[in-house]
């Protein structure tokens, strides 16, 4: 388990993120969703023990992961600038991370450097990005890591290669029990993928939720009353974004179903339309995005 | 830790040391190819001498460029270094190498070690090359392997030094380009501070001796940089690489190896371990996430800076006050501060120490600036009473004191300046024991230290207060062992004139007899006997060289001291002269000499039989010195004229020239003498080429009352006039000289209205 303890992680005066606190718990799929600059490397390199918090601390397994040579060799960081040693081919890399990871299985890079269709034997830098990235993926599953942390996982991966590296993924955690940390801005990706979602703004995690809750406690809202609404009408519900058209109000609630139901049910409405909010309409929700004016712009 | 867990952190260390051994193989491969090269090339070029002959020889570089071996083994440690941690500039190995399954201790203990084996073998490959190349040439394996083994250790130490400190800075900066500034500024940190300090010295400390062009062998104790050498951890091995880089048959025996040598080495290799374990600890604090950010080392780049400012402020001052065209105090600081600011703008932008978002590092600059102008402060007045220093009497054992007079310019033996021969100075000081003349001495000194430093200045007007570029050289050799010495390289003509008073010392008494009364036999056991030694051994055509004799208005040689007897009359007479007379009477005479003396030794007997003339104590040659035999020096004309006699020339018409003013017969300079750009010696032989303008006089009674005027050389520093004798039925001009206070005014009002 993955247990980040109110951590702030500071570049200079600037604060990355803050008091910021987190459980990964094990063979499961996190993924870390936020704005550009929002933190997530931040988080990913202070948990894989690279950053030194400034303050609170990540523990893996109970321990301080933070230089912990024992830990780190149970744990695999692939990161969104990804490191070849100059010339190298697959077998070079691999002999570089074999020393390091001392349950390195060779058998498993062979059958994925097959699987992804690659020349083992041809040097990575000639590689395309994303085939630099399935090269990533192939050392780090072959290192059979406990805990797998994967930044921007699916930059440059085309649409087939990315449904395959998301089935790896699920078998790998079938199979071996592999906590999985992964962020990304493909949240339709994510949405298939992770059994938990946390998003990061503003230097914290504002939302953190299993993907099944997801679709359970955020609902776009169409109401038609009898008479014309009143904001009094909605007062009880957890709800944002009101408007209100004579008989009609759309909102969106952030409840859980059936409590929804029932709240409505008090109003008795003529009409409830409820949606499920997606993934990435919770992010956007959330994350609170303001309509951006583009009008004139290129006038 | 269990067994496997032992077990796996053992393979990773070997993994990790062998992936950093591979990314070190192709410097050290050409690390060795250079420094092979660099060593092994001289090395044959001296050892093919001894093809066959079975010698106890040994040769491993050019000694004369030791300086540049150290500096190559120097660079292999920081290359070797920087190669090392190379992958901590980039984020993409950062990412790796700070995330895989090794801590940081580890990750750089086995880094460090694979880059100092990398630099052992960088240095050791060579020498075993060289050592191969020896043993082909040399008879004795123990002699090189000895020497070798030697030169190895302290080869190997000054790179692993450049590499702890190169190491040191890669643990503290952020990006490839401040790893390599700043690690070749690290290395030479004490190097540049010193030579900093000492260009101040040189520049404002009045009396200072660190750091003296070392031209005439004086005993200093060399730049603070030499002085301190020991400690300076990139030149430390610099002396002993140049003793000990060869050995020859025929050299003293305290030039052999010691084991005790090996002390400083040995020092020098814990502190490079010290520096590399401060390192690990600066490592391990790493912030990674600062990785490829430039300007987030921000004091060691203030540091960095600073010397580089201070390095740049001390040369720029050091050659505005003492190159070919001095600057006043006020100007050299002007622009020094002006080239600082350059070499600030240079640095801490580029550095981002500054930046425009980011004014603050800017406080640093006027902080530094204060910094150096204090510094300078407390060298300009005086270096915390340096400059003023003189020991107590009682303390003294001896002093030692260097001036103009005949030490200097006949005794001592002359320069040749290829086609010209020049009067120059030697400084080779006089010894003095006897209380009295040492007295006398710290009075000169005390003059000298009084006068300070002063701008060279001729102001025709003011003769005594000509101030000449000269050396003077005062040591003092205390009862406790201790050598205290100052130098001054400037002083007024009336303080030169002031310290011929020290040919009245009984040291100088005593030093001219013993010269006169030596005999060839003898010449070589008393010289190397006598505390003055040098002087001795550089007068030796003076104590038993031929003698000739030229009369003033003549250009023609002969040999009078033909016998042993002869010349040993002559040089009884005039040492009996040349002490009976004082020192003004010396050097300034009343009245026109009588003859030259030559004194010739005799394997230098080719003396040209048309010698250009000369006025006074002339130095020509090295082997040949010219004594000028003045009216007064009656026993010595009365000897000369009992072996020879006059042959009368005649001067045909006399050219008063003007001006000429040649302080100490030192520089012919055109700023000493304005209307001539040749010096006094070529002038000799223009008449050709004169100028149109001179008062000619043809009038013989008026030639003879000028030319009775005329005196020596001494006359000329006080801005006398030169006067061209032109003979008669000859082409050839003497040149002569009138003192400033003989010329009657109306040729001094006819000199000024041409």
């Amino acid at each position: 388990m993955i247990e980040i303890k109110n951590v702030t992680k500071k570049y200079g005066d600037f604060t990355a993120i803050e008091n910021l606190s987190l459980k990964i718990e094990e063979s499961s799929i996190y993924g870390l969703v936020g704005y550009n600059g929002a933190g997530k490397t931040t988080l990913l390199k202070t948990a894989i023990g690279m950053f030194k918090a400034n303050k609170g601390k990540v523990l893996v397994d109970g321990e301080n992961v933070y230089d912990n040579e024992e830990i780190r060799k149970s744990m695999f960081f692939v990161p969104d600038e990804i490191y070849f040693l100059p010339q190298a081919n697959i077998l070079d890399m691999s002999k570089f991370y074999k020393g390091f990871y001392p349950k390195w299985n060779d058998n498993i890079r062979k059958r994925l450097t097959e699987l992804f269709r690659l020349d083992e034997k041809e040097r990575i830098a000639k590689f395309s990005k994303g085939m630099q990235r399935q090269t990533a993926i192939i050392l780090a599953l072959s290192s059979k890591p406990k805990y797998l942390l994967l930044d921007e996982l699916f930059d440059g991966l085309d649409p087939v290669i990315r449904r395959v590296v998301r089935e790896l993924l699920i078998e790998v955690i079938s199979e071996t029990k592999t906590t999985v940390m992964v962020s990304t801005h493909n949240l339709r990706e994510l949405e298939d993928l992770c059994d938990h979602i946390g998003i990061i703004n503003n230097k914290k995690i504002i939302y953190d939720n299993s993907t099944d809750e997801i679709g359970n406690n955020k609902f776009r809202c169409k109401v038609i009353l009898e008479n014309k609404s009143k904001l009094e009408d909605y007062s009880s519900i957890n709800l944002r974004k009101l408007k209100i058209s004579g008989k009609i109000a759309t909102f969106i609630a952030s409840e859980r179903e059936e409590i929804l139901d029932k709240k409505l049910a008090l109003i008795n409405p003529l009409l409830v339309e409820k949606v499920p909010l997606s993934l990435e309409e919770v992010l956007l929700e959330e994350m609170e995005v303001e309509d951006y004016d583009f009008k004139g712009l290129f006038n | 830790m269990t067994l496997k867990d032992s077990l796996t952190k053992k393979n990773v260390i070997i993994h990790n040391f062998k992936i950093a051994l591979k990314q070190n193989i192709v410097t050290t491969v050409l690390s060795i190819i250079t420094l092979t090269l660099a060593m092994a090339i001289p090395a044959i070029m001296y050892l093919r001498q001894y093809i066959g002959k079975d010698a106890k020889v040994c040769e491993f570089s050019d000694m004369r460029f030791s300086v540049v071996y150290i500096l190559i083994v120097a660079l292999i440690g920081i290359i070797q270094a920087i190669v090392t941690f190379k992958f901590l500039y980039k984020r993409s190995a950062v990412n790796t190498y700070f995330s895989i399954g090794v801590n940081r201790s580890t990750l750089y203990k086995t880094r460090v070690l694979a880059g100092t084996l990398s630099t052992f073998i960088s240095v050791l490959v060579p020498f075993i090359i060289l050592v191969l190349i020896n043993l082909v040439f040399s008879s004795s394996v123990g002699l090189v392997l000895s020497y070798a083994g030697f030169l190895f250790i302290g080869m190997f130490v000054t790179a692993i030094m450049a590499y702890a400190i190169t190491t040191l800075i890669c643990s503290l900066t952020y990006t490839k380009a401040e790893s390599v500034i700043y690690s070749i500024l690290a290395n030479l940190f004490p190097t540049l501070i010193l030579s900093g300090l000492n260009g101040l010295m040189s520049a404002f400390l009045w009396g200072n001796t660190y750091g003296i062009n070392n031209s005439f062998n004086y005993d200093f104790h060399g730049s603070l940089i030499t002085h301190y050498t020991k400690l300076n951890p990139l030149l430390f091995f610099n002396k002993y690489f140049s003793n000990y880089s060869s050995y020859r048959e025929s050299m003293p025996m305290e030039n052999l190896f010691r084991a005790e040598l090996l002390f400083l080495p040995i020092i020098m290799f814990f502190i490079a371990i010290l520096i590399i374990t401060i390192a690990r600890k600066t490592f391990i604090k790493r912030r990674v996430e600062n990785t490829g950010i430039i300007g987030t080392s921000k004091i060691l780049a203030n540091i960095v800076i600073a010397t580089a400012m201070f390095a740049g402020f001390s040369a720029f001052m050091y050659f505005t006050r003492t190159g070919s065209y001095p600057m006043s105090v006020e100007t050299a600081t002007l622009l020094g501060i002006l080239f600082t600011t350059i070499i600030y703008v240079s640095f801490a932008f580029p550095l981002r120490v500054v930046s425009k978002r980011n004014l603050k590092g800017l406080i640093l600059f006027p902080i530094n600036l204060i910094v150096f102008f204090v510094i300078l402060g407390i060298i300009n007045t005086g270096g915390l009473g340096y400059t003023n220093y003189i020991p107590e009497l009682e303390s003294i054992e001896s002093m030692e004191i260097s001036y103009r007079g005949l030490p200097d310019t006949a005794l001592f033996g002359g320069q040749s300046g290829g086609i010209d021969t020049y009067l120059f100075e030697n400084n080779e000081a006089i010894m003095l024991k006897d209380l009295d003349d040492i007295k006398l001495a710290i009075t000169l000194h005390e003059k000298l230290i009084s006068q300070g430093w002063i701008d060279p200045k001729f102001d025709y007007e003011n003769p005594k207060e000509f101030v000449i570029r000269n050396m003077t050289l005062v040591y003092y050799n205390l009862k406790n062992g201790k050598r205290i010495t100052r130098l001054y390289p400037i002083a007024t003509l009336g303080l030169f004139k002031e310290m011929l008073i020290l040919d009245e010392t009984k040291a100088f008494n005593i030093l001219f007899s013993s010269i006169m009364d030596i005999n060839e036999e003898e010449f070589n056991s008393i010289a190397t006997k006598s505390e003055n030694a040098l002087i001795i051994v550089q007068g030796f055509p003076l104590a038993t060289g031929k003698i000739y004799i030229k009369e003033s208005l003549s250009k023609t040689l002969h040999l009078i001291g033909e016998s042993e007897e002869m010349a040993n009359e002559i040089r009884q007479a005039i040492k009996i002269d040349f002490l009976n007379s004082i020192t003004n009477e010396k050097y300034f005479p009343n009245e026109v000499e009588k003859y030259h003396l030559y004194f010739v030794r005799d394997h230098y007997n080719d003396l040209p039989k048309e010698i250009i003339p000369s006025t006074n104590f002339q130095i020509y040659p090295f082997g040949i010195v010219t004594f000028i035999v003045n009216p007064t020096y009656i026993n010595t004309i009365e000897v000369i004229e009992k072996y020879y006699k006059s042959e009368g020339e005649e001067i045909e018409s006399l050219y008063i020239v003007g001006n000429y003013n040649d302080p100490l017969a030192e520089r012919n300079s055109t700023e000493a003498c304005p209307f001539y750009k040749t010096g006094i010696m070529r002038i000799s032989d223009a008449l050709s080429t004169l100028p149109e303008g001179f008062i000619k006089i043809d009038d013989s009674e008026k030639i003879k009352e000028l030319y009775d005027l005329t005196r020596g050389i001494y006359h000329i520093s006080d801005g006398g006039y030169m006067v061209y004798a032109k003979l008669k039925g000859e082409f050839y001009v003497i040149t002569r000289y009138i003192p400033r206070d003989l010329l009657p005014t109306e040729f001094k009002e006819q000199l000024a209205s041409k």
